[in-house]
């Protein structure tokens, strides 16, 4: 083809007007490296870059600009991942690397039953049971790993801990102080308790519960922060208050209430499951009086009126029966409770995709396996190490 | 396109990627209006001009030196677009008759594992630069120090840490052509 037909059929293709023969002439020109250059210099001779233009779109472009920037970084140094092998009490140790791959041999050899299983090298396990309590003297115990038992007697009190949940027994007259302790789950723990009363408390992960070991006359009053379900034990003489980052407070007789007040969530959801409570925002110095299958949302600025809706209350409490679950929840949504049950901070590489998610995942499952759930709907995602994730678009 | 600054320039040559983006969002609205009109596929103008992009970057060296930074850029971004007409001939709509927009054209991938591979290339050249060398480049990527500060905290003249930036840029660039992912400083 000599250079004058080129032309007039780059100068067709340039302007979208190329015959079914000029497309498979131009076709077999270009799968020619021979002509390279006579391309590139005819292309360049009939386009001028400085007429015409699409405009920059961030969210397509910042991505690719990143990775080009990012080609000639050396490679991340290899980090080590510890991963517990709870099926068998002798725990394995692999250490990971980006391009190494060590096995320790010898601690292997510990764990004679471990069968092989595909693991993925990143993964992050889920959460389990545990807290930590503070006692009134400001001294601390992790509950994770403590046996069953008295593990504490304070002010005629004892805490034992049984199967993992937390009871406080009061077997004769108590001496009237009133001492406080103090229930907190680190992000990828939850925990049971049962306070002097017989109320029932299940705390999520990241949360706390602040209460007296013996309830006084005339009420009962614990704190919350992070996220709570209570089956309160029934006492018309002893009014059960729950106050929430000291703003709002919830009246309760006898009855079962969830509480969701992360500080990193938009709003304080409380939750009435069974019985009748009243919500105050004591800011603003307004309540509203909630019945079974109403939540209450009060903004974490405490500015706003409360505001009651009807919702399924089965998923507002699933958490603690050992389930994620979500209503037309966005991604932000999904990402903040997964990160406080696999203790993972989640980076965004570029905006948040908007996408919208229903339903309910185990929380037993490893996070890999989670996110592999969520990637058939098309969330892409990195685990850059024991603590992080990225999603992508 | 605009008249580049030479400081803009001068400033990527040092490795600077703020520089680099801010020359990018400067080029891509008309380098892209000229690649679409070659393959008329969004996802084929984002795999070349990502590719374009690498070798630019990594002949950030060069660009002050550069006489007409515009049309070198132009130029390589062409070359870049004839590398994909070349090898993805069978996938450009302009060739199988279909419009530029029969459907969204689903990504195939092909722009990241070329990338992944690239950086693979040049994360091993990494390892081999002599110590010395690899200590420079490492404190000029990794922790984002200018040449002056690299010369002052090692000690050394800013003219050796300069060359040695470009040395081991050089080694970098032999080594992509060597696995046949770039071709040498093309027609300027």
């Amino acid at each position: 083809m000599d250079k004058t037909a080129l032309t007039i059929l780059i100068r067709q293709l340039l302007a979208g007007e190329l015959s079914a023969d000029g497309q498979a002439r131009l076709k077999a020109f270009v799968t020619d490296e021979v002509h390279r250059r006579e391309f590139v210099e005819i292309v360049d001779e009939l386009t001028d870059a400085s007429t015409e233009e699409i405009p920059f779109r961030e969210e397509v472009w910042m991505p690719v600009i990143r990775k080009v920037v990012q080609t000639d970084l050396p490679a991340p140094q290899p980090r080590v991942v510890k991963i517990k092998w709870v099926r068998y009490a002798a725990a394995i140790i692999l250490l990971f690397g980006i391009g190494s791959y060590l096995y320790n041999a010898q601690r292997a050899s510990h764990a004679k039953v471990a069968i092989q299983q595909t693991i993925h090298e990143d993964d992050i396990q889920p959460g389990t049971n545990g807290a930590i309590l503070t006692l009134a003297d400001g001294s601390t115990m992790k509950l994770d790993s403590l046996g069953n038992g008295v593990i504490a007697r304070q002010h005629g009190t004892d805490i034992t801990l049984h199967n993992g949940q937390l009871d406080y027994t009061v077997p004769g007259p108590t001496d009237g102080q009133t001492v406080l302790n103090t229930v907190s789950t680190p992000a990828g723990r939850q925990f049971r308790l049962i306070l002097p009363d017989g109320t029932r408390v299940w705390l999520n992960a990241a949360s706390s519960l602040r209460y007296p070991v013996a309830f006084n006359e005339g009420e009962r009053k614990v704190s919350v922060t992070g996220e709570a379900y209570f089956e309160v034990a029934k006492n018309e003489k002893k009014p059960f208050r729950v106050t929430i980052n000291n703003a709002t407070e919830v009246q309760v007789l006898g009855t079962n209430f969830n509480i969701n007040a992360y500080s990193n969530e938009p709003v304080i959801k409380t939750t009435l499951i069974a019985g009748s409570i009243r919500l105050y925002n004591l800011k603003k110095n307004e309540g509203a009086l909630l019945t079974p299958g109403d939540q209450a949302i009060v903004d974490s600025t405490f500015t706003m009126p409360v505001k009651k809706r009807r919702v399924e209350v089965e998923r507002d409490i699933a958490w603690k029966d050992g389930l994620f679950s979500f209503t037309d929840a966005d991604l932000q949504t999904v990402m903040r409770q997964l990160a406080r049950w696999y203790n993972v901070k989640v980076d965004y590489q570029i905006g948040i995709p908007d996408m919208r998610f229903d339903g309910k995942i185990d929380k037993s499952l490893t996070l890999v396996q989670v996110l592999n759930g969520l990637t058939k709907k098309r969330v892409k995602y990195k685990i850059e190490g024991p603590d992080k994730i990225t999603i992508y678009r | 396109m605009n008249e580049l600054e030479k400081d803009l320039l001068r400033r990527i040559s040092e490795g600077d990627a703020q520089a680099f983006t801010s020359l990018l969002k400067e080029i891509i609205p008309s380098l892209q209006a000229v690649i679409f009109r070659l393959v008329r596929q969004e996802d084929a103008v984002r795999e070349i001009l990502q590719e374009a992009f690498i070798r630019i970057w990594m002949h950030r060296d060069k660009l002050p030196d550069l006489e007409k930074p515009e049309a070198w850029l132009k130029r390589v971004t062409l070359n870049e677009t004839f590398t994909w007409l070349n090898k993805n001939a069978y996938r450009a709509r302009i060739f199988s008759g279909l419009s530029a927009d029969a459907g969204v054209s689903e990504s195939t991938g092909i722009d990241n594992l070329s990338l992944y591979e690239t950086q693979k290339i040049l994360q091993q050249a990494i390892d081999q630069l002599p110590p010395q060398r690899r200590r420079i480049y490492l404190m000029s990527r990794s922790e984002g120090l200018r040449a002056e500060e690299i010369a002052r905290q090692l000690n050394l003249s800013s003219g050796y840490v300069k060359n040695a930036l470009t040395a081991a840029l050089d080694f970098l660039r032999q080594r992509l052509k060597d696995a046949g992912k770039m071709m040498l400083f093309l027609f300027i």
